[in-house]
Order: structure tokens, then sequence, then C-alpha cells
């Protein structure tokens, strides 16, 4: 038996060694058969590569056929749908398994799945723990291409993430507080995977600590290693570091195509021309995004700097901009001073700032070739979208978010785009709008090509409404289809059903358990038994996305005191929200976004 | 899933990657051309043969998910699509093809020639790994005979059939989950060829674990 073993392990390896090829088993006659040949020559493939063993097995009548004994490229395939748990605790099954099975974890995400905290002591979403769990998977994952870390992550985890990961692409941290010992570490990093890095994020810092100029300095003093970066994404105080950032842009305006940028003003003395002008040096851009904050009232001109951005960056297809809380624009309406923009195809506009006017529509007229239109703006109403299909014509994306309410005017005006594909509206929710039937099935029968249809809205819908997305779905069964809403539970319906429980939506609409295959629908209910705490809340949550208040002085203290008295209790725990899914398989679980 | 119904501050605000292109089948009605197309194709029926010489038939929209025999009736340069389907049998040239395993995959295929194509603008490469198999998938991919399941796997990796590979993979992971090695090798009938200290040693390392079961 020992010998057997023995034997069996020897071939394996040397199977796997040597990748398999493996002559033809001719017990095929018709193995020259002209398709085959033919094949071969078009795909320039000799003999040599094709065909390919898969499993042992075939190899020796020693192979049990109900054994796992499959190549390598498979396996690693196979294992690659297994938790980061299960592949830590499954490495010692075999020598296999152990070589390939975190060949497949690709990304390292802060926060990391809870599932792995589980089993420490203590308070186990603590940052302790973060770092010395990221340095186990570290030591392990060797092909890692994305990673994000904790803000305090040590110099040990980047020691072990420099020495482990060679191929790193894309990395968001925050480099601050360089210590003489992480340069080492980060000098190491770049040598080894500087070539293959495209994308660096500097995280966003909190409010208190607006000093960045370490994370620039970093990809100032290494950039002869990093000659692949594409993607840079930083936070800078444009009135205290703006220095630095001109001798970035000095160095980086070749390589950058996409670039995202938040920019604070920190003093009453701005000097928003020269930091536009710097950004202007990126001649190769291609999608842009701008956040611009102030701790001060500040005017801005907009206009003038989007002239000259336009002008320079002449590959700019896709553009950012959010305007928070102390901008206010000189210039007129934002969308008037975005006119320049002509090449765009992608534009989203964050106003999160009560004092600023967005514009109508029709200045997008400019852009005719806009096909992605993202708007955040309290004041949005239907009559803005009046006309919107001879404004922008193209459009298959369409995200609105508002403080508003929209009726089913807006349905109508949205109807009229052609090419629409994607639709989401959010609206403040615990609040019903004027959007009914009509509106839902007109959109569904005037817009051919949509296909995503989100309304994070107060909707009232009926059973005809799901008759109409039964029937849109039916006519296009090669597509597929998805409409999500928020409802809320008639008045009269009171009597029938505990206003306590949650009343799943199948039971108000039974059609909802028989969908076709390609018609998925996502719901959620305004659910009367919330607490008041819950349902102010929610909406605090969302209208905070329109004011972006500055967190100065007091404000940061508010929000200790505010996670303090989370802790002990004072107030109600956030309860997520719950979706229910329905889809083409009776199985309806309710899904915790 | 998350993300996308989440109601945070720029949640579903994001620029999605690329901007979307619009030489995509866009137009409603050449859609449904092609959907149409799609369906005459498969009426065309085609003849696979298994490397142990079975021959099975198989609608052409069908077959062409395999990849690999796309490929090679692109190799022919046939305009005449009835002539393919009078044309002897397509051999499949690999150990893993056995009539059983080709059989189930013509019933996969059958089963899934007219799914939805995979849609750029929306398609979220994590959320569909993540997905629960289908309530059909589930019955069919839950074979008594285990290295019947293998082969199946290992033919439609052969074949290039990305769909029912990765079916095969999510059963396979379904099964292992949560279960302890000795456990995994006697399911799967893994050889351990660790010496014990091997063995105890990473273990060791991967303690933290285990630690509190």
């Amino acid at each position: 038996m020992g010998a057997c073993a023995g034997k069996h392990q020897h071939l394996k390896r040397e199977a796997h060694d040597k990748y398999l090829p493996v002559p033809i088993k001719n017990h095929n006659n018709n193995s020259t058969n002209d398709l085959i040949v033919k094949f071969r020559e078009s795909q320039n493939l000799d003999n040599k590569n094709i065909p390919r063993i898969y499993r042992l097995s075939y190899l020796s009548r020693d192979f049990d056929p109900r054994s796992f004994d499959f190549s390598d490229e498979l396996c690693v395939h196979i294992l690659s749908y297994l938790s980061l748990e299960d592949r830590l605790r499954l490495e010692s099954v075999c020598q296999q398994w152990q070589r390939l099975i975190y060949r497949s974890v690709r990304t390292l995400d802060y926060p990391l799945p809870s599932r792995l905290y589980s089993h420490l002591d203590g308070n186990y979403m603590s940052d302790k723990h973060w770092l010395y769990v990221s340095r186990q998977v570290l030591r392990k994952c060797h092909f890692l291409t994305k990673v994000r870390l904790l803000d305090t992550c040590d110099t040990d985890v980047l020691a072990v993430l420099a020495k482990n990961c060679h191929w790193l692409e894309s990395i968001e941290w925050r480099f601050h507080n360089l210590l003489p010992v992480r340069r080492e570490v980060l000098s190491k990093l770049c040598d080894n995977c500087g070539n293959s890095l495209t994308c660096i994020r500097v995280k966003e810092l909190d409010e208190q600590a607006f000093n960045s100029e370490s994370g620039l300095s970093v990809l100032i003093v290494y950039s002869e290693y990093l000659l692949n970066i594409r993607t840079v994404s930083v936070a800078i105080d444009s009135d205290k570091c703006l220095k630095y950032f001109q001798l970035f842009a000095d160095i980086y305006n070749q390589r950058i195509t996409s670039l995202e940028i938040r920019l604070k003003f920190s003093t009453f003395y701005t000097q928003l021309e020269d930091t536009f002008a710097s950004i202007a040096q990126f001649l190769n851009l291609q999608s842009l995004t701008i956040t611009l904050e102030s701790e001060y009232p500040l005017d801005v001109e907009l206009s003038a700097g989007a002239s000259l951005l336009a002008h320079c960056c002449q590959n700019l297809t896709a553009l950012t901009l959010e305007l928070r809380d102390h901008i206010r624009c000189t210039s007129g309406s934002v969308l008037e001073s975005l006119q320049p923009f002509r090449s765009l195809t992608s534009l989203s506009v964050r106003i999160r700032s009560p004092d600023i006017e967005l514009g109508s529509l029709e200045w997008l007229t400019a852009m005719s070739g806009l096909t992605d239109l993202q708007v955040l703006y309290s004041g949005l109403d239907d009559e803005m979208f009046l006309n919107i299909d001879k404004y922008c014509p193209l459009v298959r994306r369409l995200v609105l978010k508002t403080r508003e309410r929209l009726s089913n005017e807006t349905l109508y005006s949205v109807s009229l785009l052609k090419s629409l594909r994607d639709l989401r509206v959010y609206c403040p929710p615990y609040a019903i709008q004027g959007i009914t039937d009509t509106g839902v099935c007109h959109l569904l029968n005037h817009c051919q090509n949509i296909r995503n249809i989100l309304l994070e809205c107060g909707v009232k819908l009926t059973e005809i409404s799901f008759l109409t997305l039964n029937a849109w779905a039916n006519s296009r069964p090669s597509r597929s289809h998805r409409f999500s809403f928020c409802w809320q539970r008639p008045p009269e319906m009171a009597d029938t059903y505990d206003p306590r429980a949650r009343l799943p939506a199948h039971e108000l609409w039974p059609d909802l358990l028989c969908l076709p295959e390609n018609l998925t629908i996502v719901c959620r209910e305004y659910f009367a038994g919330n607490s008041e705490a819950i349902v102010r809340n929610g909406i605090q949550r969302y209208g905070r996305q329109f004011t972006w208040t500055d967190p100065g002085v007091g404000a940061g203290d508010k929000r200790v005191a505010n996670r303090e008295s989370a802790q002990s209790g004072q107030h109600p725990p956030q309860t997520p929200p719950v979706y229910y899914r329905f889809g083409a398989f009776p199985d309806v679980v309710p899904h915790v976004a | 899933m998350n993300g996308e119904y989440s109601l945070d501050t720029t949640e579903g605000m994001a620029a999605s990657g690329d901007p979307p292109t619009n030489n995509a089948v866009d137009d409603y009605d050449a859609e449904e051309a092609l959907e149409r197309q799609r369906e005459e194709e498969n009426k065309i029926k085609i003849k696979l043969k298994s490397f142990e010489g079975g021959v099975y038939e198989c609608g052409l929209t069908a077959a062409k998910m395999s990849v690999m025999v796309a490929n090679m009736l692109d190799a022919l340069q046939e305009t005449d699509l009835t002539k393919i389907a009078t044309r002897e049998p397509i051999p499949l040239q690999n150990d893993a093809v056995t009539n059983k395993a080709l059989e189930k995959i013509v019933e996969w295929v059958d089963h899934h020639w007219d799914d939805p194509p995979i849609d750029p603008d929306f398609d979220d490469e994590k959320e569909r790994r993540n997905e629960e198999l289908s309530h059909w998938d589930k019955q069919f991919i839950d074979i008594a005979d285990q290295g019947e399941l293998f082969d199946i796997i290992a033919a439609a990796n052969f074949m290039d059939i990305k769909g029912l590979v990765e079916v095969g993979a999510k059963h396979i992971c379904n099964k292992i989950k949560g279960k302890s090695c000795t456990e995994v090798r006697e399911m799967l009938k893994i050889h351990n060829d660790f010496t014990p200290e091997e063995e105890a040693a990473i273990h060791k390392e991967n303690e933290w674990i285990y630690a509190k079961d």
C-alpha cells in the first residue's frame, strides 16, 4: 500500500510539473478529420498544445476516476469559488491544493469579511485584529492585484505586502505619517510592483487631519518606479500644498488618464486659477473627478476653469463635479459653466450645497454625445425634465437624486429618451411620491430599450404594473430585466395585517411568485412598524447628502459624542432596510442591503 | 446588491468605469432580428461525437455555447448552414468527453442556449460569483457518480463552456464549504501527500482560523 501511494505521488507530481502535454491516444479512426485539421490551422495550434489532459485518471489506470484529480489550471478555477475562510482551512488537504488554493484571491478589501474575525477573542472588529488577520492573509495570497488597506495599517503589514505581492495593480490607502522605517518598506513596495501598479488612491482624509502632502510626496518621490500609473486619487488642501500639486502635475502629466481630486480651500486667499491650470496640464485625461470644498464661504468662478480644462484636455469624456457647502457659484448656473465640455459622454453633477443653482438641462445640448447623466441636486422637479429628449437624446443611463417630490410627469418626460437603458430615481425615504401605475406603465411601453428601473422612492403600484412588467420581460426573452421600488401598505389594510410585523410583498401581490425567468423584482416596504427614530434616522441620512456640513470646530466633538451615545444605547440601533427579491426561483429570501 | 440599493452619499452615483459604448446592439429591431436568427439557427441540428464514439445531436446555437465548437465551425467558413447539419459528426478529441458527459452537456446547453447574454453595462462579476445556482442547475448537477461529475467539468472546460464549468465548480465548492480537511479528502477521494510534520506546520500557521470553534 505504502509503495503504491508513493507511486501515485510521484506520477501526480510529475504530471503536474510538466503541465501535461500528452500524446493523443489513437483509438479513434477519424483523427485526421478535415475539421480538426482546419481548426488547428486556423488556430495556429500544433499537436503539442492540443489535446490537454484535464484529469490525471486519464493518464493512468492507477487513479480512481472518482477522485478529485484535476490539472492545476482547472483546480485553480474550481477552488476560486471558495471563501477566504474555507481556503485557509482547506489549505492542508494535499500539496496541490496548498500550491493553488490562494492563487485566485485577487482582492483584499477593507473591511475583511467578518467571518474571518469571528474566531478571534475580544472585540473582534477592532483594528488590531484587522492588522493581525491581514498579515496572515497577505502572507498566503501572493497573487493579489487590488488592495484596500486600513488607515492605521502598520509597517509590518506593508512589509508583508511588499515582500509577497508582486502583482499589485491597485492600492488604496492613506499615505500619511511617513515614518523613516516606512520609507524603506515603501521603496521596496515600489521596487517590487512599481511596474504593475496602475492605480493609486490616497484615501480621503478626515477633516481634522486634512494634510496629505505626504500622499503626494510618495507619488513624487517614487515617480521613477511608478511608470505605469494611470489612475490617481488624491485629496489636497489647495492653499497649503499647491506647490506639491504643481510638482506632481509636472511629473505625471503624460501618464495619468484618470484623476480624482478633492480640493479644499482653507484660507480666504485662494489660488483657484492656479489649481485649475495645474489640472489642465494633464493632457491625456479621459476621466476627471473634482470635488470642491471650503472652510469659509467662497465664490467660485467655474466657467473660466471649465473653458481652460475643456481646451487643454481634449480626450476628456467623463466628468464628475461635486460642490460642497460654502462653495458658491458666481458665474451663473453650474450646467451653464460646464458648457465648454462638448465631447463628454458621461457627466455626473453632485451639488451638496443649498446656495448653488443647477441650471436648465438645456445647457446639455452642447454635449451632443452624452450617454450617461447623473445628477444629485435637492431641487430637481418635474418641470426640469420637460423636453429632456431634445437636450440630451442619447442618454442611456440616467440617475437622479433629489429631495423634492417627483410625479408621473417626470416619467412621461423621461420615457421620450429612446436609448434609455437604465433609470434610477432616488427620493427621500418614507414618503410616497406622485408616481403610480400610469407613469410606470407609460415608461415601460415607450422605452423599448430600458432594462433596469430603480425607483428608490415610495411608489403606489397595483397588479396592473406587475402585468405590464411581465409583458415587458416576455417581449424580450433574451434580456435580463430588473425593477426595484419601495412601497407602503395602504391604510385600509391596517386591519387585515398586523401593523407590527413586516409584510412580505408577495402576500399583497401574489403575481410576484410567478415571474418570467428574465425578470427580477426587488422591493422594500416603508415599514409602518418601524420606530419613529428609525424613520427619522433614515430621512436624515438621506438628507445629509444634500447638505454636507463642515465638521469644523465643535462638530467633531459632536460626532464623537454621537458615537458614544450610540454605544451606550441611547440611540436605537440602526436596522438596515429589508429588501425582498423575487425572481424565477421560488425561494423568496429577504435580502439585507 | 449591496451598493446598488444603499442610500449612502455616493453609492449609485459613482462613475461606472467605462462609459457605455454605442456600438453594442442597442436598437430594438436589430436585437430582435438577432434573436430570431439565433432561434432559427437552433433549429438546425448538428452532431457531436464523444471520444468514446457516441454521437449526440444538438441545436446549432446551443452547440455554439461551446467556444471551442464555435471556433471549429468558424474555421470551416461554411456559409450554408444547412450543410453543417448534414456533415459528419464533430469529433471532440479529449479523454474527458465520455458518452455520459457529452449527453449531460448537450442537455445543459439545450436548456441554456436562450439565456440572456451578459450585459456589460450592468454586469457585476463579484455579484455573479456569489449568486446561487438556479433550481434547474442544482438538480442538473446533483449527480450521484462523482467520476461522471468530474468528467463533465473537465469536458466542459475542454469545450470551453464557461457557464457549465461555473455550475460544476460552484457545486463542488458548496459541498466542501465548512468541512474539515479530513472530510474533504474523504469526500473527494484525495490522497493526503503531506508528512504528518508538514501538515502540523500548516495547521499551526492557520491556527487562528480554528481557534474558537
